[in-house]
């Protein structure tokens, strides 16, 4: 400690004494931040979110390289206003044609692409098509309203709406490269719409991870602004005083440039995870900043000597500022436990933007006060009287009553604790693809109007491996895949099946025969993408898709163990089943896993921020007390989220574990008042030092909470429900958190304290 | 069905405009084609009403090369096709690939100032019928072209329009 203050010592003279030459130097960087902010990449994570080692991974894997996926499909809802009429079928034409010859488009599937068996010509031909008659117009709607082929309707119910599935290639999975298709998609519906009056509506994965990434983006264009507006508004209400609440802000905004500067360089994209850190890490260190202009203030009040103000304030709070910037970075840290790339970057980017942070607050902050000091106008600024009195909000009585209960309230707290991990724990998870979108917005209410017309366009999709010696269109294929294919359908929730019996059963329902000529005819004729929905591509595997809507993660995982044992309990010849995949099956089994680690994560790292805090300052007592006060919030957010039924998402993990990081931040900086009052000694503590420090912190204690919840109450503007629940959740806990400081904190440090006032010596 | 025709070498050609010398002629293939009109996917069936879009370069002097699609409501057809222009005697040779399986078909004929014939160099074979196809390019105003194609039963004598598009930028 005394050689940290050592150096803390010679930097802040160094920058005290050339305050325009640190200045000199620091331009520069902030230049080359400003370019690397600008080379910043956003990703919605899509790609990314589940690469994993872990099994389900592995088998979407095999499954995509064998089979055509569904991720990239983009759904077109046509709606007229009545039953739709010649005209109209005319437009829908020439709509399906002009979407074929977008670059990037695979497949389309329309009520165009539905056939029936011509007797006249011997040949199949369209069910539906320009020129066909008025009065034959409805028939065809009828008949086309049907599941087809493809396991999807083309028309609703009402014969008002008809739904186009669109496939793109699997490139476009990159949206860099299918923005391009998606505009041109976009310009095509909206000249079908004024040409037709019909109302043509885009959805699907592909345009929801547009908007996702736009989502973003605008989040980093407006939560910061305003993360950095209210944190300046909190400031001003504690300093009254627009001059320090401005240079307050200063090193904060310094620090999120640098921030962002280092992911734009380092070629790290903000995502759907890391979307909130930028205004994390500009609340952490308007945090500290905070108990830093508190302490100038009150040592130059005290002193009237504004340099030796700026040298004991920095040389008094770095240590703990350190260390508060150590247990936030470990909490970040501890997300390397998981074996998710997504996260694991996320761990990288909070653990070097917590740093940025400190480096920011040790450096830029004292620099700051000294070119404010130099120019003159903060002297009149900081001087005052000191108040000799604690504010009203926190008494030292208030304390004293706390540690005169201290048994009490401990044990209390233990029992409280207790409870709610037993409610928490285990832990329920709970995921679902578009929960990064607003169930609001157009695009979902599209997609959810789409799915009651066509079907669900997500499934669960089981590979078949083929006996050996077989091939896939055999009698003995056909008959036990009309066995599997009755047996997924029967089974509750699955919407419809897609197999090889679905080529089976369209020639049936068109009196053609059924042998395996007549069946390979019919797979000749499909489109690619659509055979390699039926047989795979290595021609010795065949898949069968139960699509089952958009249910969230428990309900497909108990889906996908339903199937799986259904399975097993039949007896197979010609077909072995694999395990349960597709993207919705994937998702659902990792991350499960995914948010369990997370939890994980939450428990390495309190288990080591008590151990640090406990070596820091080399007190048994400190490290046992910082416990309770930092999981109780925890546990209580964790126990609130299962007993209600939200279950712990993605983003509640995260945020848990970031909370805490942040959390123990107070508790850190009550230590270190501690100590301080305490002489730095390692003698047990007397009640009267723990009031006195209580009472002396607890009004930056609040201040800071205040100004985190400020900043952080800036992503409700996100258009992102995730980040706008992350926020709340990091609030909340936030202020749990302070209330177990002010009231848990002290009784559990009066458990070991001397009720004298003399102290004893060690 | 439209995926098993050769027609599409036809599509392509056309995109050829107006001067005669072969080093004239295949610089003028850049650029961006749209095409619409109807094709016979069956040859001797249905008409079905088509788009086309194309993208052209020269390759070499007197070689120019196309690809594109053409779709109707439920198919779309990608396809490459390379044409080289000779001097001599104005004979044209060009090569098309397309399909699911990629077939090749070549192609020859002659150019001259209304446009450009061509015969398939060899029958090919549909639904147990043995076929000829000869395709017709039409210059027309304002840079565009027209192409027929027109397909003979070798056997029964039977004959069929199976393409009409219009192209243009």
């Amino acid at each position: 400690m005394a050689g940290l203050n050592a150096v803390m010592g010679t930097v802040t003279a160094l920058i005290q004494r050339s305050p325009l030459r640190v200045l000199l130097l620091l331009i520069p960087v902030l230049v080359v931040a400003v370019v690397g902010a600008g080379r910043i990449t956003f990703d919605d994570g899509h790609r990314t979110v589940f690469t994993s080692s872990q099994i389900e991974y592995r088998d979407y894997l095999a499954f995509a390289r064998n089979f055509s996926r569904n991720d990239n499909n983009v759904a077109v809802l046509i709606s007229g206003s009545e039953l739709l009429t010649g005209d109209d079928i005319t437009h829908i034409h020439d709509l399906a044609l002009d979407i074929h010859l977008i670059d990037g488009v695979d497949s389309v599937f329309s009520l165009f692409s539905l056939q029936h068996f011509d007797p006249e010509n011997g040949e199949m031909i369209p069910l539906v098509e320009p020129g066909v008659p008025e009065t034959g117009i409805r028939a065809a709607l009828e008949t086309a309203r049907e599941p087809s082929y493809s396991g999807w309707s083309a028309v609703s119910t009402d014969l008002r709406e008809t739904v186009m599935v669109i496939s793109f290639e699997d490139a476009m999975e990159d949206l860099t490269r299918a923005a391009p298709a998606l505009s041109e998609l976009s310009r095509i519906a909206l000249h079908t719409r004024e040409k037709s009056g019909l109302e043509v509506s885009v959805t699907g994965l592909l345009p929801i991870r547009t908007q996702v990434i736009e989502g973003i983006k605008a989040d980093q264009q407006w939560v910061n602004l305003v993360g950095a507006g209210f944190g300046f508004l909190v400031s001003l209400l504690f300093f009254r005083n627009v001059r320090i609440a401005l240079l307050n802000g200063v090193a904060p905004v310094v620090a999120l440039l640098l921030y962002l500067g280092f992911l734009g360089l380092s070629g790290l994209s903000i995502d759907v995870v890391n979307n909130t850190l930028p205004v994390l890490i500009l609340v952490l260190a308007s945090s500290d900043c905070t108990h830093m202009t508190y302490e100038i203030r009150r040592q130059y009040r005290q002193s009237g000597d504004l340099s030796a103000a700026i040298g004991n304030a920095v040389g008094d709070l770095a240590p703990a500022c350190i260390l508060t910037s150590l247990t936030t970075a470990l909490a970040f840290a501890s997300l390397f436990y998981s074996d998710t790339g997504i996260v694991r970057n996320f761990a990288l980017a909070g653990v070097v933007g917590v740093t940025i942070a400190l480096v920011a607050i040790l450096t830029v902050h004292p620099l700051v006060f000294a070119l404010a000091a130099r120019f003159g106008f903060l002297r009149s600024t900081m001087s005052g009287t000191i108040r000799t009195q604690s504010p009203a909000i926190w008494p030292s009585r208030m304390f004293k009553t706390l540690l005169a209960r201290r048994h009490v309230i401990s044990a209390a707290g233990i029992v409280l604790c207790l409870c709610l991990l037993i409610a928490f724990l285990p832990v329920r998870t709970s995921y679902q693809f578009n929960e990064n979108i607003d169930p609001a917005n157009a695009l979902v209410k599209t997609m959810d109007r789409v799915e009651a017309i066509a079907g669900p366009i997500s499934s669960i999709d089981i590979p078949f491996a083929l006996a050996p010696d077989l091939e896939p269109v055999s009698p003995t294929v056909l008959e036990e895949a009309q066995k599997i294919h009755t047996a997924l359908e029967e089974m509750e929730g699955v919407h419809s099946v897609v197999s090889l019996q679905t080529i089976v059963r369209f020639l049936k329902a068109h009196d053609r025969p059924v042998n395996t000529t007549t069946v390979s005819d019919v797979l000749d004729l499909l489109p690619e993408r659509y055979l390699h929905r039926i047989i795979g591509r290595d021609g010795k595997t065949l898949l069968f898709s139960a699509a089952v809507g958009n249910v969230d993660s428990q309900a497909l995982r108990r889906f996908s163990e339903a199937i799986t044992m259904k399975l097993a309990g039949m007896d197979f010849r010609a077909l072995t089943p694999s395990r349960p995949t597709g993207l919705l099956t994937m998702g659902a089994h990792i991350s499960d896993t995914m948010i369990r680690q997370l939890v994980v994560s939450f428990l390495i790292a309190a288990g080591v921020c008590s151990l640090l805090i406990g070596i820091w300052f080399r007190r048994l007592d400190f490290a046992v007390a910082a416990i309770l006060p930092n999981i109780l919030p925890i546990a209580a957010v964790g126990a609130w989220m299962t007993i209600s039924g939200a279950n712990v998402q993605f983003t509640s993990a995260l945020a848990l574990t970031i909370a805490f990081g942040i959390a123990v931040d107070d508790t850190v900086h009550v230590f270190n008042r501690l100590s301080l009052e305490n002489g730095h000694r390692r003698n047990r503590l007397s009640f009267r030092t723990v009031s006195a420090a209580m009472a002396r912190v607890g009004p930056a204690l609040t201040t800071t909470t205040c100004i985190l919840s400020a900043g952080l109450f800036a992503v409700v503007m996100s258009g992102m429900p995730m980040v706008r629940y992350f926020g709340a959740l990091c609030i909340f806990t936030f202020f749990l958190a302070l209330l177990a400081d002010l009231f848990l904190l002290p009784a559990l440090v009066g458990m070991t304290a001397s009720e004298d006032d003399q102290e004893e010596e060690p | 069905m439209l995926c098993n025709r050769p027609i599409i070498v036809a599509l392509l050609m056309l995109l050829i405009p107006l001067p005669t010398q072969a080093r004239d002629l295949s610089s003028l293939f850049e650029g961006t084609w749209v095409g619409t009109g109807w094709v016979r996917p069956s040859i001797f069936g249905k008409k079905r009403k088509t788009r086309c879009r194309v993208r052209g370069q020269e390759r070499a002097r007197g070689e120019a090369g196309f690809s594109g699609r053409c779709a109707t409501a439920n198919r779309t057809v990608k396809f490459a096709f390379s044409i080289k222009f000779h001097d001599r005697r104005k004979s044209v040779t060009a090569r098309t690939r397309f399909g699911k399986r990629n077939e090749a078909y070549d192609f020859s004929g002659r150019h001259h100032a209304k446009g450009i014939d061509l015969a398939i160099d060899r029958p090919f074979a549909q639904n147990g019928r043995t076929l000829n196809s000869n395709i017709s390019i039409i210059y027309l105003k304002n840079d565009r072209f027209a192409i027929t194609e027109i397909i003979r039963d070798q056997d029964t004598g039977e004959v069929s329009k199976a393409i009409a598009l219009t192209f243009s930028h």
